[in-house]
C-alpha cells in the first residue's frame, strides 16, 4: 500500500529550530522577576537527619525562600509517570524534600534567590546536622540479614511478583537439558543532551501555578505535581517546550515539584536547572538487575520450561520500580514459546539514587540475559542459533503472552534473513573470519520484541483536535510530547495523509500545553505513532468527513462519491467537479453554515501490537589489550508500516549507539563502602562518541498490522534492545568466551583471555 | 564560582609582573580548559586569574633554523595544521590528533597542557621524548629546563612563582629517525589516556641496526617517564619482536601505576607494555624505510 505523505522522507517539523538554535528550551526561559532554585543535597549515601539550621540561609540578602522537609506538604508521592491502571504499582514513599537521606544527591533542602551565586551561598550557609547509617549499595547486601532499613519494607524489598504458567518442575522434569545461568546489568544513565530536571514554576494571583518543564508526559506530571502540592490536578498547567532528549529520564515528574514549592513559597517564578552532575546524581536512571536464568530444552531445541528469578536494584524510593517489575516478567514471558514458566521478581530498595524509565523499560536487560543463554544452548545442542529463535519465537496469529492477545503481524523472519546476509552469517562465524595478528574477529545476533503501547498494563488515552482554517491550511491539537524523536513530525503526516491535505498545511502544536489539548499520557512504551497516531488519524478523519459532507452539499453529488487529494476535493470518477479543501473551508467559516470544521477524538487504541528485530554485530577483539571494537552492526526491525524512514532510521541508529555503549563501556559506579558515585561526569561516565560508532546498516522491514495508523506500529525504544546480546554473543563467537555480565570491559576480557589459556 | 580578579596583561614583563606581586595567588590562564572546571569545581582556590592570551611573546609556532619553537599559546589544533609537526614530528602531530574533541583542541594550548602538568597528559609524553627545552620567564629573568626536569608530581611543575612557560624548543630529529605516539582508553575520541606512549628510533644509515631510542610513557607515574633502562637495550640491536617484548619488560618494570576509577595499575602496567611494543614495531618499520630507501 503506498500513501501521499505517510512513508515519506519529510523534513521535520522543529528541523529548522533546531539546527539553527533558535529553539526555545526551558532553559532559556527568563520571565519577569524570575528567581533561580538550587537544591541541597545530602553527602551521605544513608542518613539520618538530626536538625537543619536555616537561619543564616535566610538572612543572607536575595534570598527570597529556603525550605526543608517541614516546610513542604505532607504527603507521599509517587514520581513515576503513570496513569491509575491495573499495571500501576505505585508505592508513595517520598516528600518533595526528604527527612531522611537515602542516597548522596537526595534533596534535603531547597532555596530560592536572586541570582544563582546567592543561591549557591546560601545553600552553604544551611547547616545539616546528620547521624549516618550504613549505606546498603547492592541487591545483596540490602537483602542481608540484619541490614539496615532504607524505608520501613522488610529485608529493603518493596515488592515480590511472582507469575506462573503451566508448571515448570514438570517442564524440567521433560527437559533432555537444563541450562542454569546468572547474568548481571549496570545501571546506566541517559545523559541526554539537556541535562535532566529543568523547570520553571510561576504561581498566579489567581492561585494557579504554570510551570515551564522539560518532560515527556505534560498531562501525567500535571496530575502528580498536583497530588504532591495537595493541589487539584486543574490548579496546575504544564507547558513544554522543545526538550533536548529524554529516553525516560523525564518519564515522570523530576523537579517539578520542588520548583513549584519554591514559587508558591516566595511568590515569584522561580527557575531550577540542574548540572549536569545533579542529573547524574539526583534523577532516575536504567535498573542493575541480578538474573537467573533457568531453562529445559528438548534435543530437537524446544523448550519446556523456563524460569526467571530477578533481583531488581530499585534505588532510594520505589518511583518506577515495582511497576516496572511487570514488563520485566512481561518480556521474558513474551520472547519463546514454552508451556510452562516461571517468573519470580524482587523489587529491592537500595542506597543509590532511584532507578525508572531508561529506552527499553526492562527489556534490555531480560534480552541480554535470555539472548546470551540461547545462544549457548544452540551452541550445546548443535544448532544454528537462526535456527533455534525461528522453531521458537511466537508469530503473527499466534498468542502474545505479554497482552494475552492475538499477534496481528510479525516480519522477524524476514529480519532474520535479510539481516544474516548483511551481516555475512555464513561465511564469518565459527572462525571462518580471518584473523589479523593479535586481534580475533565475531559475529553474534540477538533478537527481541517489543511493544507499541502500554496496554493492557496502563490505560492509554490519547487525544486530537483537527480545524480546518479557511484558507484550507489545518491544525493539529495534540499534547505533543515529541522529546527529539521526531513524533510530533510523524503525527502531522498521519493527519495530512487522512485529511489529503500538503504536509505543509498542516500545522501541529509544537508546545504542548495542558490548558489547551486533551488529556495524553504522553512518550514512552515507543506509542506515539500507535496510539498517538490512531487518535490523531481519528480526529483528521472526523474533520474529513464534514469536509466531504459540505463539499457534497456544494456540488451537488453524493458524498460517497467524493475524495480530497492535496487540498482539493474531486468527484472520484473523473475530475469533472471539484472544489479546493480553502474554499469548502471558507463557505463553512463564513457562508450560511456559519462554523468550523472540527474533527475530535480522544481514546484508547485497540491493540498493542508487537514489533521485532533481529540485530547482528562483528566484532574484533584484541587479545593483547582486551578492547572489543564493533566493526559492524545490522540491525534489521519490523516497525510496521514506517510513516517516515528516515525518522525511523535515526532512532534506530542513535539506540544503536546507547545500546553499544550497554555492551562495552557504560556503568554508573558507587563506592560499595560510602556510597558515592565515582563517575557522576560525562570524563569518567563513557559514553561512546561519534568517532566510536562502528559501520552501521539499518533494514526496515514493513509488516503492517490492522489496528495501527496506516499500519504503522513503533521504534522509539527498539534499537538498543538486542544490541548488547548481539555483540556478547559475537565476543563469544570469537573467543570463545562468555560474559555474562556488562559491560564487557577490556580489563574483564584480558582476564577472560589469560584464564582460557590456562 | 568563586570570586576573583582578572589581570589582561600585554607583555612578558607585565605578566611576570603581576605573577610575582600576587605570590601564587593567581593563576595565568591560557585556553582555560583545565583551569575553569577547577576554578568552577572548587578545586583550586586563588583570588586572580591573569589571562596569557595577549602576550606576544608567548605565541608563534616555526622552524628556527634547526629547531620548531613552540610558543606556549599554540593552540592543539594549530599543531595539527602545521606542516613542520607532521613532518618531522609524527608523534606530536599524533599525540595533537588524540587530545580531547575539535572543540577542545581549538582552545587548549601547549603550555597549559605542559603546566597542568597531569601525569596523562598527551603532550607531555612526546615532548619528553623529542628532549624537548622548556624556556621559562620570571621575575629572575629568563631560563631553560630540559623536559624531564620540569615536571616534579601530579599538577606540580619546577616552575616557580612569577615564572611562566614561554615556550618549547625540540630539535628536527637525526637522519632515518621515526617517531611514534600510542595513546589507550575506553573510547577513540574524548578520553584521558590509560596510559600514553611515545618512542623515536635511530638508525644507522643503511642499515637496520638501531642507533639510538627514546622511550617515554605517560599515566603511569607520578610525571610522565622516561624510560632509559628499556632504550639501553635496544641500542645496537636490529629490533625486531624480541628487542620489543625485552624493551616493554624494562618498561613494565619501570612504571609504578596507580588503581583509580578508570583502571587498575596492573592493568596500566600490562598496557604500558603493549603500547611500547607497538610504538616500537610501528616506529622500526617507518625507520627503516627512511634508513634503507630513502
Ligand atoms: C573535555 C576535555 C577533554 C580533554 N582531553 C584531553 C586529552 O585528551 N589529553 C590531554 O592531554 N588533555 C586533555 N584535556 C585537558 C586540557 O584540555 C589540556 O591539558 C590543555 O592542553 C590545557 O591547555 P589550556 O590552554 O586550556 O590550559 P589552561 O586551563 O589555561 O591552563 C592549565 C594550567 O596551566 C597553567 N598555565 C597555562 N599556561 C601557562 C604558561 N604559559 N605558563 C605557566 N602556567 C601556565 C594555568 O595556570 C593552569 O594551571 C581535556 C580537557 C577537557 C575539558
Amino acid at each position: 500500500m503506498s500513501y501521499a505523505i505517510v512513508g515519506q522522507r519529510v523534513r521535520r517539523v522543529d528541523a529548522r529550530e533546531k539546527v539553527s538554535g533558535r529553539a526555545v528550551y526551558t532553559g532559556d526561559l527568563n520571565l519577569p522577576h524570575m528567581l533561580v532554585g538550587k537544591v541541597l543535597r545530602s553527602p551521605h549515601a544513608h542518613a539520618r537527619i538530626l536538625s537543619i539550621d536555616t537561619s543564616k540561609a535566610r538572612s543572607l540578602p536575595g534570598v527570597k525562600a529556603v525550605l526543608t522537609w517541614e516546610d513542604t506538604p505532607k504527603i507521599l508521592w509517587n514520581s513515576a509517570g503513570f496513569p491509575p491502571s491495573p499495571g500501576a504499582v505505585l508505592m508513595e514513599d517520598q516528600y518533595i524534600l526528604t527527612d531522611k537521606a537515602r542516597y548522596v544527591g537526595d534533596a534535603v533542602a531547597a532555596v530560592a534567590a536572586v541570582d544563582e551565586d546567592t543561591a549557591e551561598r546560601a545553600l552553604e550557609l544551611i547547616e545539616v546536622e546528620y547521624e549516618a547509617l550504613t549505606p546498603a549499595m547492592d541487591v545483596e547486601a540490602a537483602m542481608a540479614e540484619g541490614a539496615p532499613l532504607i524505608h520501613s519494607a522488610e529485608k529493603n524489598v518493596a515488592a515480590h511478583m511472582p507469575v506462573v504458567i503451566g508448571d515448570v518442575e514438570e517442564g524440567f522434569r521433560q527437559a533432555d537439558f537444563v541450562f542454569e545461568d546468572r547474568y548481571y546489568v549496570p545501571k546506566v544513565y541517559q545523559v541526554t543532551m539537556e541535562p535532566c530536571g529543568v523547570a520553571v514554576a510561576a504561581p498566579d494571583i489567581d492561585g494557579r501555578i504554570t510551570i515551564w518543564t522539560s518532560t515527556q508526559m505534560p498531562h501525567l506530571v500535571r496530575g502528580i505535581t498536583a497530588h504532591a502540592l495537595g493541589l487539584k490536578t486543574g490548579k496546575v498547567r504544564i507547558i513544554k517546550p522543545p526538550v533536548g532528549g529524554a529516553f525516560g529520564s523525564r518519564l515522570g515528574v523530576v523537579n517539578e515539584p520542588v520548583a513549584a514549592l519554591l514559587a508558591l513559597k516566595s511568590g515569584y517564578p522561580v527557575m531550577l536547572k540542574y548540572t549536569r552532575e545533579e542529573s547524574f546524581l539526583g534523577t532516575e536512571s536504567r535498573h542493575p538487575i541480578t538474573m537467573v536464568l533457568k531453562t529445559g530444552v528438548k534435543k530437537d531445541g524446544s523448550f519446556t520450561a523456563r524460569q526467571m528469578t530477578a533481583y531488581i536494584d530499585g534505588g532510594a524510593y520505589a518511583t518506577h520500580t515495582p511497576s516496572f517489575a511487570g514488563p520485566v516478567a512481561g518480556w521474558f514471558l513474551a520472547m519463546y514459546k514454552c508451556a510452562n514458566i516461571k517468573v519470580d521478581n524482587y523489587s529491592v530498595y537500595t542506597n543509590s539514587t532511584q532507578c525508572g524509565a531508561f529506552r527499553g523499560y526492562g527489556n534490555p536487560q531480560v534480552v541480554f540475559a535470555v539472548e546470551s543463554q540461547v545462544d549457548d544452548i544452540a551452541m550445546a545442542l548443535g544448532l544454528d542459533p537462526l535456527e533455534i529463535r525461528r522453531k521458537n519465537h511466537p508469530c503473527e496469529g499466534e498468542v502474545w503472552t505479554w497482552s494475552g492477545w492475538e499477534i496481528e503481524s510479525c516480519g522477524l523472519e524476514e529480519a532474520i534473513e535479510r539481516g544474516a546476509k548483511a551481516i555475512g552469517w555464513d561465511t564469518k562465524r565459527n572462525g571462518q573470519a580471518v584473523p589479523s595478528g593479535t586481534k580475533k574477529r565475531g559475529v553474534g545476533m540477538g533478537y527481541m520484541m517489543h511493544v507499541s503501547g502500554a496496554r493492557p498494563m496502563l490505560h492509554e488515552t490519547s487525544a486530537a483536535v483537527v480545524k480546518i482554517n479557511e484558507d484550507g491550511s489545518a491544525n493539529l491539537i495534540f499534547s505533543n510530547s515529541d522529546v527529539g524523536q521526531g513524533s510530533g513530525t510523524a503525527l502531522t503526516q498521519v493527519a495530512a495523509e487522512e485529511l489529503g491535505l500538503a504536509y505543509e498545511d498542516v500545522m501541529i502544536t509544537k508546545t504542548a500545553d495542558t490548558d489547551v489539548a486533551g488529556f495524553d499520557i504522553g512518550s514512552h512504551a515507543s506509542r506515539q505513532a500507535y496510539s498517538g497516531g490512531n487518535a490523531v488519524r481519528k480526529a483528521a478523519a472526523a474533520a474529513r468527513e464534514k469536509l466531504l459532507t459540505m463539499a457534497a452539499e456544494i456540488l451537488q453529488v453524493p458524498v460517497e462519491n467524493l475524495t480530497v487529494e492535496n487540498g482539493v476535493v474531486l468527484t472520484r470518477e473523473g475530475e469533472e467537479k471539484s472544489i479546493s479543501v480553502a474554499e469548502v473551508s471558507h463557505k463553512a467559516h463564513f457562508g450560511s453554515h456559519g462554523h468550523q470544521i472540527i474533527g475530535v477524538a480522544s481514546e484508547e487504541p485497540e491493540g498493542n501490537p508487537p514489533v521485532y528485530a533481529a540485530q547482528f554485530a562483528e566484532v574484533e577483539v584484541d587479545t593483547e589489550t582486551g578492547v572489543v571494537e564493533v566493526l559492524k552492526v545490522v540491525a534489521a526491525h519490523d516497525v510496521g508500516t514506517a510513516i517516515n524512514p528516515t525518522l525511523v532510521e535515526g532512532q534506530i541508529q542513535g539506540a544503536l549507539q546507547q545500546g553499544i555503549g550497554y555492551a562495552l563501556t557504560e556503568e554508573y559506579r558507587y563506592d560499595p563502602a560510602s556510597g558515592r558515585p565515582l563517575n557522576a561526569n560525562l570524563a569518567d561516565y563513557k559514553i561512546l562518541t561519534a568517532m566510536d560508532m562502528p559501520e552501521v546498516e539499518t533494514i526496515l522491514v514493513e509488516a503492517s498490522c490492522r489496528t495501527g495508523p496506516f499500519g504503522a506500529k513503533s521504534v522509539g525504544e527498539s534499537g538498543l534492545v538486542g544490541t548488547a546480546a548481539a555483540i556478547a554473543n559475537a565476543v563469544f563467537d570469537a573467543t570463545g568466551i562468555r560474559f555474562r555480565e556488562l559491560p564487557i570491559t577490556p580489563e574483564k576480557v584480558l582476564a577472560a583471555l589469560r584464564a582460557q589459556e590456562k | 564560582m568563586q570570586d576573583f580578579d582578572y589581570w589582561e596583561p600585554d607583555s612578558l614583563a607585565e605578566a611576570v609582573t603581576i605573577l610575582s606581586a600576587l605570590k601564587g595567588q593567581a593563576f595565568p590562564l591560557a585556553g582555560g580548559t583545565d583551569l575553569l572546571p577547577k576554578l568552577q569545581k572548587g578545586q583550586v582556590s586563588g583570588s586572580g586569574v591573569v589571562n596569557l592570551k595577549h602576550v606576544p611573546e608567548l605565541a608563534g609556532l616555526g622552524m628556527e633554523r634547526t629547531s620548531l619553537r613552540i610558543g606556549a599559546l599554540t593552540t592543539v589544533s594549530s599543531l595539527l595544521a602545521n606542516k613542520e609537526v607532521s613532518t618531522y614530528f609524527p608523534a606530536l602531530a599524533g599525540a595533537a590528533r588524540a587530545l580531547g574533541t575539535p572543540q577542545i583542541r581549538n582552545l587548549a594550548t601547549v603550555g597549559g597542557n605542559l603546566c597542568n602538568a597531569s601525569p596523562a597528559a598527551d603532550l607531555a609524553v612526546v615532548l619528553l621524548a623529542y628532549e624537548g627545552r622548556f624556556k621559562l620567564a620570571g621575575p629572575g629573568g629568563a631560563r631553560t629546563l630540559a623536559a624531564q626536569d620540569f615536571f616534579i608530581g601530579p599538577g606540580q611543575t619546577a616552575l616557580t612563582q612569577g615564572e611562566i612557560l614561554t615556550a618549547v624548543e625540540i630539535d628536527i630529529p637525526p637522519l632515518h629517525s621515526r617517531s611514534a605516539f600510542l595513546k589507550h582508553g575506553l573510547r577513540k575520541s574524548h578520553e584521558i589516556a590509560l596510559v600514553n606512549a611515545a618512542v623515536q628510533l635511530t638508525l644507522e644509515s643503511g642499515t637496520d641496526k638501531i642507533a639510538a631510542t627514546r622511550i617515554a610513557l605517560g599515566a603511569v607515574a607520578p610525571t610522565p617517564l622516561r624510560v632509559r633502562t628499556a632504550e639501553a637495550v635496544l641500542v645496537g640491536t636490529r629490533g625486531g619482536s624480541a628487542a620489543w617484548d625485552e624493551a616493554a619488560e624494562k618498561v613494565m618494570a619501570a612504571v609504578a601505576p596507580i588503581d583509580d576509577i578508570r583502571s587498575t595499575g596492573a592493568y596500566r602496567r600490562h598496557i604500558a607494555g603493549v603500547l611500547t611494543r607497538r610504538a616500537l614495531h610501528e616506529a622500526w618499520g617507518e625507520a627503516y624505510e627512511t634508513a634503507n630507501h630513502a
